[in-house]
């Protein structure tokens, strides 16, 4: 499950990732680590290359890409393992949140179904299955009658949390989220972040943050990387990247985020 | 659910008023003299100007519209010119033979369909996919007469292999009589343990019910085979990737309940399609069911057999149309919003 | 190389190559459909035995087996099948032609009218469409080629009359959908005339899937025509007619199956190619789709 706090291994080590389609290059990161409660943004706009990046961590790119370079996920290196060893870290090591939390979910399942059978995938049955449902649903602030209802009786903000709770049900150590905010009604959003925020401090999850909203990210990320069509222009902590920007197009980014009562 | 039942109920009402108005133009209506095609082509002077004053012609259309509809209501649809019952009775000893062989055709058309279906999904862009595909294009393309006539002719006349004709071997009838119960041969056999004729049933099932099955089976593992691949490239298939779920999990247990929902309302159109091509099929194979008798009475021209088939067949269609409509609102749960 | 020298493909004929490649199956059924289409329409000339395809009979050549001067044999009364089946792909596309373009312009028409007006109007066109789809077509065209006298025209009538509901639907829907769009509102401000918008918006935009559609109709079409002339309320004799022929031949298949082979063989794969085509073109008209 969790680490012990004297362990500070790396949850994520990313090294030399390289995504191609085809003839193109779609991402190269040459090197990310995610440790235990810290979070890594990973900004950029569309095309950047950043969810393909998010992607490749879980394995979830098609059989028309091509990945090379070392991903190691909980100690597994997701580039080179076996389909058996990629079902393991899957779900019960790493989670993925989706952009539309709606349609990630399957419409003719009931919520708690599909949390049932995800646990019992990764071995986890009966009693002990019906207490870590329980749990899960009570950290993320949802009722547990929610189990009984299907994804479109939901709202957005409730599908998000739910996926969020099959997470920590699963005992994940990492939080792979793809834009989790995006698709959300900006009050709802900061629920969904203070959640997050939450989960990585209490539980010493990792979280590891895809988006195009710097603000959001400033307010969470410990590190962060910015994109632009496939490469890392620049990377560190969060602090340094955003207060005094290296590269020209990381400053492009901070200059387009209108602020609220600002006057240059 | 309830109010989503109502509106469909309502709907086919309209639907239903539709069928009977239509159904009424084409008998009464169309052809030059309707007296002709109720008496029969053959009759005199005398019988057809009886004729004329019986079915009420003098009377204006829209009374005769109703006096059409009171009839119907109290189940009389004329008598046939070529059996010369009623029409209602002829109707309700042939439909049950229909209703075996379709449910037989339709069972099978699900049974074959949907798996080749979900495997020209699973291995599509290679040979297996190519094949399904061809083989349902083909299937498609078949004309069921001409089908019925070289299977016939092949496995049955040639090679013995299944018997020539008929609903089950009549020599039977003495040795090991039926007790009818609903009236469908190879269910009252099954339920009354009555072997010799269930097994005999069986055997004249499978080649017609084959015939009729053809184009829907190449139908039904077209659209399950769409179906499926749209439903992959959904985001929850993603999540459930995402979490740990194999692929042939995901296929079976994820994906295709969603996906199947367009096939389901294609059964509908499966069983018409099966109700109405029987007629073909039973004539070839002189099975006992509205088909053969559709196709007799289409021979001899005889207009109210014809017009209880229509009227009959286009009603089960409207039903079968409502039963699936609300089938899909239970599998798929986000239907009934609507 | 300069650019000169290099000759370069027209664009056209380079999309062409790609489409072939994307779906060999659609080439290979356009190029067969393409073969029929011709020979049906050179059958005066390419029948070996022209006048067998209308009025002839020859009594004393009946039931030939295939082979020597007659390519697929003779029927019951010394007729060329070979003839009689450039002569009945005549019939069939004859029919096709007509049944489609009647269902078409109907159906449209009915279709943009409904989509564009909206209200009581669509309302009543939907409905009636919904009666005419509820009756299973085959069983809708039998009832009216029976109360018809049978012919080939009866055929087309009734065909005709179950197939129009599918293009009022197709074309109801994408000119509701135009219709929500802001420019027609647009237009309309402008003082253009409603029935100049519809015929300029919502037309060409129904035209791709209308197309679509009839390539893929055509193969049932024919289907259901021979079907018909199968029952006897179609095409009628002398005239040449494949499911007619089949009909003919059917006491005789155990003894000479090349009457009913044949004929069958040809409705086959004739309707074949024009659905593996429609499938092909809805395939590569449909971007949403893709190549799957």
């Amino acid at each position: 499950m969790i680490a012990g706090a004297g362990a500070r291994e790396p949850l994520v080590e990313v090294r030399d990732l390289e995504v191609r389609l085809g003839d193109r290059r779609i991402a190269a990161v040459p090197a990310l680590t995610l440790r235990p409660a810290e979070c890594v943004a990973i900004v950029g706009e569309s095309g950047s290359g950043k969810t393909t990046t998010l992607l490749a961590l879980l394995a979830l790119l098609g059989k028309d890409f091509r990945v090379s370079g070392s991903v190691r996920v909980c100690g597994i290196d997701m580039v080179a393992a076996n389909p058996a060893e990629v079902a393991t870290v899957r779900g019960a090591r790493v989670a993925l949140v989706m952009q539309s939390p709606q349609s990630s979910l399957n419409p003719t399942m009931r919520l708690g179904t599909l949390m049932r059978r995800a646990l019992a995938l990764h071995g986890v049955t009966g009693d002990e299955a019906r207490a870590r449902m329980a749990d899960a649903l009570t950290s993320v602030g949802l009722p547990e009658a929610i189990g009984r209802r299907y994804p479109h009786q939901v709202s957005g903000g409730q599908a998000q949390r739910f996926g969020i709770a099959m997470a920590v049900a699963l005992g994940a150590e990492v939080i792979a989220a793809d834009e989790p905010t995006s698709a959300l009604d900006v009050t709802v959003q900061a629920g969904v972040m203070r959640l997050l925020q939450r989960l990585r401090d209490e539980r010493g999850m990792g979280l590891l943050l895809v988006s195009h909203d710097l603000a959001l990210v400033s307010t969470v990320a410990d590190e962060v990387l910015v994109m632009r069509d496939g490469d890392v222009v620049e990377s560190g902590p969060s602090r340094a990247v955003l207060d005094s920007p290296e590269h020209d197009y990381t400053r492009e980014l901070l200059a387009a985020v209108p602020t609220l009562g600002a006057t240059r | 659910m309830g109010r989503y039942l109502l509106r469909r109920l309502g709907q086919a009402g309209l639907v239903v008023v539709g069928v009977l108005v239509l159904t009424f133009l084409i008998v009464r209506v169309v052809p030059g003299d309707p007296a002709v095609s109720v008496v029969g082509p053959r009759a005199s002077a005398e019988q057809l100007a009886q004729a004329r004053e019986r079915l009420g012609l003098d009377a204006s259309l829209p009374v005769q519209l109703w006096t059409y509809v009171r009839q119907l209501v109290t189940g009389d649809l004329g008598t046939s010119l070529h059996t010369r019952q009623p029409v209602t009775h002829d109707l309700g000893a042939a439909f049950p033979a229909s209703l075996e062989l379709v449910g037989a055709a339709m069972l099978l058309a699900v049974v074959v369909g949907i798996p080749l279906g979900v495997v020209a999904a699973r291995y599509r862009r290679t040979g297996t996919d190519v094949a399904i595909r061809v083989q349902s294009m083909l299937a498609v393309s078949l004309p069921v007469f001409w089908l019925a006539l070289v299977l016939q002719n092949v496995f049955a006349t040639k090679l013995g292999w299944f018997p020539v004709a008929g609903e089950y071997d009549s020599s039977l009838d003495t040795t090991s009589p039926l007790h009818v119960y609903t009236n469908i041969t190879a269910v009252d056999a099954l339920f009354t343990g009555n072997w010799p004729i269930f097994t005999s049933t069986l055997g004249h099932l499978v080649l017609p019910a084959l015939v009729i099955a053809a184009y829907p089976i190449g139908v039904v593992a077209q659209l399950t085979r769409a179906s499926l691949i749209e439903e992959i490239s959904q985001d929850h298939v993603r999540m459930e990737r995402a979490l740990g779920f194999g692929e042939r999990q995901v296929l079976l247990r994820f994906a295709l309940r969603p996906a199947l929902n367009p096939v389901l309302s294609l059964l509908a159109l499966v069983f018409a399609y099966a109700l109405v091509n029987a007629f073909l099929v039973e004539s070839v194979f002189n099975w006992p069911g509205l088909g053969r008798y559709a196709a007799e009475a289409i021979r001899s021209l005889d207009t109210p057999a014809i017009a209880g088939v229509t009227l009959l067949v286009a009603l089960l269609y409207v039903l079968v149309n409502l039963v699936v409509d609300l089938l899909q609102s239970v599998v798929d749960p986000r239907i009934s919003l609507r | 190389m300069s650019l000169t020298t290099v000759p370069l493909r027209p664009a056209r004929t380079a999309r062409l190559g790609r489409l072939v490649r994307a779906d060999r199956l659609a080439a290979v059924g356009a190029v067969l459909l393409l073969l029929i289409v011709v020979s049906a329409l050179a059958a005066p000339w390419l029948a070996p035995f022209p006048a067998d395809g209308t009025t002839a009979t020859h009594a004393t050549e009946s039931l030939l087996p295939p082979g020597g001067t007659h390519l697929m044999g003779t029927d019951q009364v010394g007729r060329d099948v070979f003839s009689r089946l450039l002569y009945g792909g005549r019939t069939s596309l004859f029919i096709a032609v007509v049944v489609l373009a009647l269902a078409a312009v109907v159906g449209v028409t009915l279709g943009v009218v409904a989509g564009y007006t909206g209200g009581v109007v669509r309302d009543a066109i939907m409905r009636v469409t919904d009666v005419f789809l509820a009756f299973p077509a085959l069983l809708l065209s039998l009832a009216l080629a029976v109360v018809l006298q049978p012919s080939v025209r009866t055929a087309i009538i009734a065909i005709a009359a179950t197939w129009w509901p599918w293009y009022t639907r197709l074309t109801a829907s994408i000119a509701a959908s135009i219709r929500s769009r802001g420019y027609i509102d647009a237009a309309r401000c402008l003082g253009v005339p409603p029935f100049r918008v519809m015929l300029r918006h919502v037309l060409p935009n129904s035209l791709t899937p209308v197309l679509v559609q009839l390539s893929l109709d055509a193969g049932g079409v024919i289907l259901t025509a021979a079907t018909l002339s199968y029952l006897g309320l179609g095409a009628q004799e002398p005239t040449s007619e494949w499911g007619l022929m089949v009909e003919q031949g059917q006491a005789l298949f155990t003894t000479n199956w090349w009457v009913v082979t044949f004929p069958g063989l040809a409705i086959l794969v004739t309707a074949f190619c024009f659905n593996v085509l429609g499938e092909g073109l809805r395939g590569a008209l449909d971007p949403r789709r893709g190549l799957s």
